[in-house]
């Protein structure tokens, strides 16, 4: 449809052209045609010059090519895959690569309130696993990649902060606020030779999810605000 | 008596040869259109943005498609100058009749859509070169780039169809336009008008999808090829029974 | 040969008839003068000729072939007027080259000698250069092209008065160094009869009359007497034109179909007979009405 309203003002500026050209061919000439012509010669110089410049350029701007997911779908299974694994209970299935950090806190109280904070509006997953030896918890962390464009952009996104506070277990989403970026896209005609690959416009972000595993001694009540929220493993 | 022999080959040739070098009009607003839409291509570059509970992500877009739009437009408006009174009469300055001079038309737009074809997608790597040098925010690869050199061939073969599709609508429109003024507006509304009111209409679907969802570049070239003989040879056919220097 | 054939040749602009069964044949290797008032057809006629209009109706060969769409009448005829367009980014040197290239026999050397004479500068534009040097130069491109049918209508519009006189001589020596078919358009037959060799004289879209230069000078004659003797003599004879130059003397122009006999009792009658010139009798031949303007304020 974008052809349409393109032809659409082609027309209109097709007839205000004709519209105003009434003295259609009375016009000074700064140039001769050779001329003219060696000035086109010079401007597809400059653009080949250009090409060679394109393929000079040092090549670690362009490492995220390789680093590129090839689909939408690709990044959309990431997060799928930890998401899923956590709510089965299978942290072990979720990828090596995806572990964030282990963290034991001592702890001596006798309830936990967990705090997720802005979590609990994503996709993350928190799930509390029993466990004997007291005077402690354990966390584990997984979080799939933040991608845009099939871009891993994790390194702009700082790790939710786990802390103890009184009875309190905060998790504190980090919040890198606004990020901006340029972009070079492929020419649009491409869209239409190439359906599978990017259209070239809009973005495409996705969130990495984020899993938590929480070893829990026996002992210790946990209290919860959002039942739905927090998973309680067998 | 003695006289001179030509072929319509060595007429076409003849002509072909001539509007090459005299044509200083469509060679100086390639120039310049092509220099707006690289300025254009900077100043309003396309960009979007997406945000979460935590973050807003905008990312500035530059491609090389305000070019290529400019361009198909520039073919158009050549193509339909051709037709003018000016050109025409011009022609029979020299050898030819209305087939000649107007096959040498047609081979001047094949020419002109090529060049168009080939500034256009170098274009991209001075915009490329451009913004890498210019550009202060961080900037990302995904699955957009300058593109790959096959990709750079397909948009290639692509630009070149449209431009071709451009210059065959423009001159057929152009040539009705100065066989009846009222018939070529008609004409042009019937095209262009119509399908955004009536898109709903299964007609102008069918025949957007008919070209402009075809995904292979072989079919979409072959059904541009085939449109763009269909309308060169009708403007041919409506012009050849036209005088001249009236 | 005959260069140009029409038989029967009709054109019509709409409602407006420019050329009304037409029926003449040019010679191959002549000049002839194409001689008519304004809007008679002679510019219809030619343009028809070239192959840039059509024909209505009737029948028109040039070279054996109908000149509309014909690429061998377009390769060996030029047609020259004011109006010929040329590209406007072409300096005057290159649109000589482009003419070099298209047409077969040109002249580069007499070209590039003509440019040089009427001192029209080889960089210049063609739509830049002023009526008189437009048509000068659209002139040299028609001598020099050497075509077969040579075709100038009314060449010499808003050129110098030297100017005009240098065009008609190189005309006459390019002619007579390489023959060919040329027609010459003017409403002053004065300035070419000595450089055509034939006239076509039109009017009102049809042939009036055809003959060679040195028979329209015999053509008629002109008498002169008082009033009445006048009118008697003429009586007569076929009467082309009349006038009074005073009251009471009578002024005829008739045509030239009487016997000497005829001849001696005019002169008895007091009558003085002379030649009338070639220019004032298409004048007279072309008048749509008897009398003059001078019969317009009585």
């Amino acid at each position: 449809m974008i052809i349409f309203q393109f032809m659409f003002f082609c027309l209109v500026f097709a007839g205000i052209f004709l519209l105003f050209r009434k003295t259609p061919r009375k016009r000074k000439n700064l140039f001769s045609t050779r001329k003219m012509f060696m000035i086109l010669a010079g401007y597809v110089g400059i653009l080949l010059v250009s090409m060679v410049i394109y393929y000079f350029l040092p090549q670690h701007k362009m490492e995220g090519v390789e680093e590129a997911l090839g689909s939408w779908e690709e990044a959309f299974e990431e997060g799928a895959e930890v998401y899923e694994a956590a709510h089965r209970g299978d942290f072990e299935d979720i990828p090596e690569e995806y572990l964030i950090g282990e963290k034991t806190i001592p702890y001596d109280k006798n309830t936990l309130l967990i705090q997720p904070g802005m979590l609990d509006e994503t996709m993350a997953v928190i799930a509390i696993e029993r466990v004997e030896n007291e005077g402690e918890i354990q966390v584990i962390h997984y979080r799939s990649p933040y991608r845009l464009d099939g871009i891993d952009i994790s390194h702009e996104f700082e790790n939710t902060e786990i802390n103890t506070v009184e009875n309190q277990l905060i998790l504190t989403a980090s919040s890198p606020g606004e990020i901006s970026y340029a972009q070079f896209t492929k020419p649009v005609i491409l869209s239409q030779f190439n359906p599978s690959g990017h259209s070239g416009m809009g973005i495409n972000y996705h969130a990495g999810t984020e899993a938590f595993l929480l070893k829990v001694p026996e002992n210790i009540e946990v209290l919860q605000e959002d039942e739905s929220f927090i998973q309680f493993l067998e | 008596m003695s006289l001179s022999k030509i072929t319509l080959g060595e007429a076409v040739k003849k002509q072909y040869k001539y509007k090459l070098f005299s044509y200083y009009d469509a060679i100086k607003s390639l120039l310049i259109i092509q220099l707006i839409a690289i300025v254009f291509s900077f100043i309003g570059s396309g960009g979007s943005s997406t945000s979460d509970m935590n973050v807003t992500i905008s990312v500035d877009t530059y491609s090389s498609d305000v070019v290529f739009f400019f361009t198909v437009l520039w073919m158009f408006i050549t193509a339909i100058l051709l037709t003018t009174r000016a050109y025409r009469y011009e022609d029979f300055s020299f050898i030819t009749n209305r087939i000649s001079s107007q096959l040498a038309n047609t081979l001047y737009l094949l020419t002109g859509a090529a060049a168009g074809t080939i500034t256009t997608v170098l274009s991209t790597f001075l915009l490329y070169v451009i913004f890498y040098f210019t550009n202060s925010s961080e900037t990302i690869f995904g699955y957009s780039a300058a593109g790959s050199p096959g990709e750079l061939m397909l948009a290639a073969g692509g630009t070149f169809f449209y431009l071709l599709a451009a210059a065959a609508l423009g001159y057929f429109l152009g040539v009705l336009t100065q066989i009846n003024r009222l018939l070529g507006f008609f004409a042009a509304a019937i095209l262009l008008f119509l399908p955004m009111f009536l898109g709903q209409f299964y007609i102008f679907n069918q025949i957007s999808t008919f070209y402009f969802q075809e995904s292979s570049l072989l079919l979409f070239g072959l059904k541009i090829l085939l449109s763009a003989l269909l309308l060169f040879c009708a403007a041919i056919l409506l012009l050849n029974k036209r005088e001249v220097r009236v | 040969m005959n260069t140009i054939e029409c038989r029967n040749l009709s054109k019509t602009f709409g409602s407006k008839t420019a050329l009304q069964d037409f029926t003449a044949v040019i010679k191959e290797n002549t000049i002839t003068g194409v001689i008519g008032r304004n809007g008679a057809g002679k510019t219809t006629l030619l343009k028809i000729a070239a192959g840039f209009l059509q024909k209505s109706s009737g029948t028109i060969q040039v070279f054996n072939e109908s000149p509309f769409n014909s690429l061998l009448v377009s390769a060996n005829s030029i047609y020259i007027d004011e109006y010929v367009q040329y590209p406007p980014a072409l300096t005057l040197r290159e649109i000589l080259d482009h003419n070099q290239y298209f047409y077969e026999k040109w002249d580069k050397k007499l070209a590039d000698r003509l440019l040089d004479y009427f001192a029209l500068h080889p960089m210049q534009h063609h739509n830049r250069l002023s009526k008189g040097q437009k048509n000068t130069f659209n002139a040299i491109a028609g001598l020099a092209s050497r075509c077969q049918l040579t075709i100038f209508d009314e060449p010499t519009t808003g050129m110098d008065a030297s100017v005009r006189k240098d065009f008609y001589r190189a005309l006459l020596k390019d002619y007579l160094l390489h023959p060919r078919t040329i027609l010459l358009s003017s409403h002053h037959l004065d300035e070419i009869d000595e450089l055509i060799e034939e006239v076509l004289l039109i009017k009102n879209g049809t042939k009036h009359l055809h003959m060679p230069v040195e028979e329209l000078k015999e053509y008629a004659i002109g008498v002169q007497g008082p009033e009445q003797a006048v009118g008697d003599w003429i009586s007569n004879h076929q009467v082309i034109y009349t006038k009074q130059p005073r009251p009471g003397v009578a002024y005829a122009v008739i045509k030239n179909d009487f016997s000497a006999g005829d001849k001696a009792q005019g002169v008895k009658m007091g009558l003085q007979f002379s030649a009338v010139s070639t220019s004032d009798l298409c004048v007279y031949l072309t008048q749509p009405h008897k009398g003059g303007i001078d019969d317009v304020f009585i």
